[in-house]
């Protein structure tokens, strides 16, 4: 029986088939370049760096394991490297430079090899990561206000050098504002934050308080789309992120089921989870929900936010497809892929933290080796077909 | 197709997952048949073993004569068929002899005394033939007598199939003409040049087995044949065509009954169970010749082909016939061949020698050359996932194999090792290059292990 790796067994089938784990990884790759190149046009060089800093330690960390563990496995690296650019695309442009190291070098070292390296780790290691940058830089990362390049500062604007408003909030149309002078953007609230202080600010019971609520402190869904609101390097353009999604499922790199379910888990979830019940002191007048509201409208405008205003596309088109720590069966996939959307909004209407969609994806790598169990294909063993009866 | 579906017509089948590897019939899909006679002082072998079942005891001894036809092992237990001679000769050997997968099996070894004349013909049915006259225990009798096994690869013997059985009623035959094997066109070639006495043969089946509806199935990839043999069926009232779609492994029992049925066949269980037997198109041919003619299984049609034979080609060759002279009546093998395989690339295994002979169940010898042989090395499984997705069962191959890496025969178990039909699948798409087959096939001997303890 072939037991090592380095024994060449030729035995039926015999093919010749391209696909190989490297070719996955570089694919897919090259394919991440695309959210890197928008996080580089919406949030200036200072992404560019933060992204070269995440992806040369994630690859030097490898480098320097493959060394330590005298292993090496084709694609290792450019999985690695992957999970450098990933960490990267979660965090924002401004990050400090020690930050982005510590988060790419624990996602290869802590989420990756200590479980035993490619194919073998539980939780994603990017996400492993950014949890753990989460719990050492926690003051940096928890900031509900992020920085936003104006129009005509693309690219070449500095992101430290951006003007804070004094107020808590601020709507900029960013199609038709240009920067303030001597700035190069502004300090914004995350659209899926301001939706987060909706529920624990104000007390919404009518569709109209929340359209106000929406059109007062909100930039307009076209901006979620197309990427211009702050936020992670590569999260905010969802139009990218759905696009990829969509070519990862071509390859058969990204099982349908998973994106899927995971945006209808989410918008379910967004659907019937009360605003404003996570508020201390609730006396049962404090809270509505959403599929109450009267204005229809209204309330596909505040699902959309949901769906396209925070890492949620990152999460349902790329980090829940991680191939290692995904269930491996149809309807695993299906079950990991609604709860994590269902999770996604849990988190983020009834608690504080910082990472709602994330968490709720390492929550559900947990549990994947528990669903491919109970949902591993029993096959016909066991009990003949019931539905047939003899012709005659 | 679809515009001529009809009651005669059924199509098109097919089943869920599955791969399309390359078929590349073209090589030999084309060649008629060619009939190989052999020559005084060649030597046949006969294996005592050609079939799933108890062994054949040899009836003959050395320096015995025999005359083409004559029995020369035979058994008697239920699961089991007699082999015989093909040609006239001396015995000049009873004992082991080497077999594929490195191991000896008896075999009678015999001397052809002249060279051999033309042989019977097999491809126009006899006139004036009364299949009624036939009744069900005749029928049987005669497919026992003649050795008959599944053509297709597994050689079960077809006289258990077609028993009648009291408790399992049969209430279809289907005849399996998919050859979903990448490279082979025996039955294909079977079915454009003697659709006649497979179809009679089909016929014959049914009167044995106690079945009302005999559907032939072929893939769409081989309009000549779909057009001979509906040409063939058309007066008969009971008989069918199914059309399917060309996908590996279409041709597997159970596949082929989930298509063109819809009925599951319990693991660990039979067509029977589900009341249907399947048998080859090589089969239902010879089933005819045994019944009419009492023509015992020593001849069948095997394809040669692949980029690594000189003249890729369909042969009618006596059944016992050493691999090396067929390979040179084919040309010999090129300069870049790689491989010989026993059947085609995705199930058929790789053969070390060539004095190995032709045995019933083997439809093909695929020569591989070295492009077409992909040799890397096993990988670590990154869980993409593929193997499942391909799997016609739905079990989980990585995991199956993993639990049989590490010796945990129960957790295999209880991801259903045992439904796996090795079709090979999972190791097909397998970006790792992981011998999932393999795995699994390890893991099936050491649970027949286990039970066994």
């Amino acid at each position: 029986m072939p037991n090592t790796a380095s024994k060449r067994y030729v035995a039926p089938p015999f093919r010749v088939v391209p696909e190989s784990a490297r070719r996955i990884y570089r694919t897919q790759l090259a394919v991440l370049a695309l959210p890197a190149a928008a996080g580089i046009v919406f949030f200036g060089y200072q992404a560019a760096k933060v992204i070269l800093v995440a992806v040369l330690s994630a690859g030097l960390m490898e480098f320097l394991l493959v060394k330590a563990r005298r292993r090496r496995l084709a694609g290792s690296l450019s999985h690695s490297v992957m999970m450098g650019l990933l960490v990267a695309l979660m965090l924002p442009a401004d990050m400090r430079g020690d930050v982005v190291i510590v988060a790419a070098v624990s996602a290869v070292l802590l989420g990756k090899h200590l479980f035993g390296g490619l194919g073998q780790s539980i939780w994603h290691p990017a996400l492993v990561g950014r949890l753990i940058a989460q719990m050492f830089y926690a003051d940096t990362l928890a900031a509900a206000r992020g920085p936003l390049l104006a129009r005509d500062q693309l690219v070449w604007g500095n992101i430290h050098q951006v003007w804070q408003p004094a107020k808590d909030w601020l709507r900029i149309d960013w199609f038709q504002t240009l920067s303030p002078t001597g700035y190069a953007g502004w300090l914004l609230t995350r659209p899926v934050e301001a939706l987060r202080q909706m529920g624990r600010q104000d007390i919404i019971h009518s569709s109209e308080q929340m359209a106000g609520y929406l059109l007062d402190r909100l930039p307009s869904l076209g901006h979620c789309l197309l990427g211009a609101v702050p936020g992670g390097v590569g999260e905010t353009c969802s139009v990218l992120l759905i696009v990829i999604g969509l070519y990862f499922i071509y390859r058969g790199y990204l099982p349908w089921k998973l994106p899927v379910m995971f945006l209808a888990g989410a918008l379910l979830g967004a659907l019937i989870l009360p605003i404003g019940a996570g508020r201390l002191a609730p006396d049962g007048s404090t809270y509505t929900f959403p599929f109450l509201l009267a204005d229809s409208a209204v309330l596909l405008t505040y699902i959309n936010y949901h769906l396209f205003g925070g890492g949620l596309m990152l999460g349902a088109w790329v980090l829940a497809g991680e191939m290692s720590c995904r269930p491996i069966t149809g309807q695993g996939q299906i079950i990991f892929g609604f709860a994590a959307g269902v999770l996604t909004m849990v988190f983020r209407l009834f608690t504080s933290m910082a990472i709602p969609c994330y968490a709720a994806i390492l929550v559900m790598n947990s549990l994947t080796g528990v669903l491919d169990r109970l949902t591993r294909p029993r096959g016909p063993a066991g009990r003949p077909d019931r539905r047939w009866e003899p012709d005659r | 197709m679809t515009a001529m579906q009809s009651e005669k017509l059924l199509g098109k089948f097919s089943f869920r997952r599955g791969v399309h590897p390359p078929h590349r019939k073209d090589l030999s899909q084309s060649c008629p048949v060619q009939e190989i006679r052999l020559r005084a002082g060649q030597r046949v072998v006969i294996p005592m073993s050609q079939h799933i079942g108890a062994p054949c005891q040899p009836t003959v001894e050395v320096k015995q004569q025999v005359t083409a036809g004559q029995e020369v092992g035979s058994c008697e237990a239920f699961v089991s068929a007699p082999v015989h001679s093909p040609v006239a000769g001396t015995v000049v050997e009873v004992s082991p002899q080497p077999a594929a997968a490195g191991t000896k099996v008896l075999s009678a070894v015999i001397e052809v005394a002249e060279d051999q004349t033309n042989g019977r013909p097999w491809k126009q049915k006899k006139e004036n033939q009364d299949l009624h006259a036939y009744d069900s225990a005749a029928i049987v009798a005669a497919i026992r007598r003649a050795g008959l096994v599944g053509q297709g690869g597994a050689a079960f013997p077809t006289a258990v199939k077609l028993m009648p059985n009291e408790k399992k009623p049969v209430d279809t035959v289907l005849i399996n003409g998919c050859e979903c094997e990448p490279y082979l066109t025996s039955d294909q070639r079977l079915m454009i040049e003697a659709a006649g006495p497979m179809v009679d043969g089909l016929r014959l089946a049914l009167r044995a087995s106690g079945a009302r509806r005999g559907i032939i199935a072929i893939e769409d990839n081989k309009p000549e044949a779909i057009n001979e043999v509906m040409t063939a069926i058309r007066d008969i009232d009971e008989l069918q065509l199914a059309i399917c779609r060309t996908k590996y492994p279409q041709g597997g029992e159970r596949q082929l009954i989930k298509a063109v049925l819809d009925r599951v066949v319990p693991t660990g269980g039979l067509p029977l169970d589900v009341g249907v037997v399947v048998v080859n198109a090589a089969t239902a041919s010879a089933i005819y010749w045994a019944c009419v003619e009492g023509r015992p299984l020593t001849e069948r049609i095997v394809t040669v082909t692949g980029r690594g034979i000189k003249q890729p080609g369909n042969f009618r060759l006596p059944v016992g016939m050493l691999l090396s002279d067929l390979l040179e009546v084919c040309g010999g093998l090129t300069a870049d061949a790689a491989k010989v395989l026993l059947g085609g690339p995705m199930m058929g295994p790789a053969t070390g020698r060539l004095d190995i002979p032709i045995l019933k169940g083997t439809s093909g010898i695929t020569v591989l050359s070295r492009d077409e042989v992909a040799r890397e090395a096993e990988k670590a499984c990154i869980r993409c996932g593929r193997c499942v997705d391909h799997c016609p069962l739905k079990l989980v191959p990585t995991r199956i194999a993993q639990a049989v890496k590490a010796r945990s025969i129960d957790i295999a178990l209880e991801y259903d090792l045992l439904a796996c039909i090795e079709c090979g699948c999972c190791a097909y798409v397998c970006p790792s290059k992981i011998p999932l087959v393999q795995y699994m096939k390890s893991g099936k001997v050491m649970a027949k292990n286990l039970s066994i303890k």
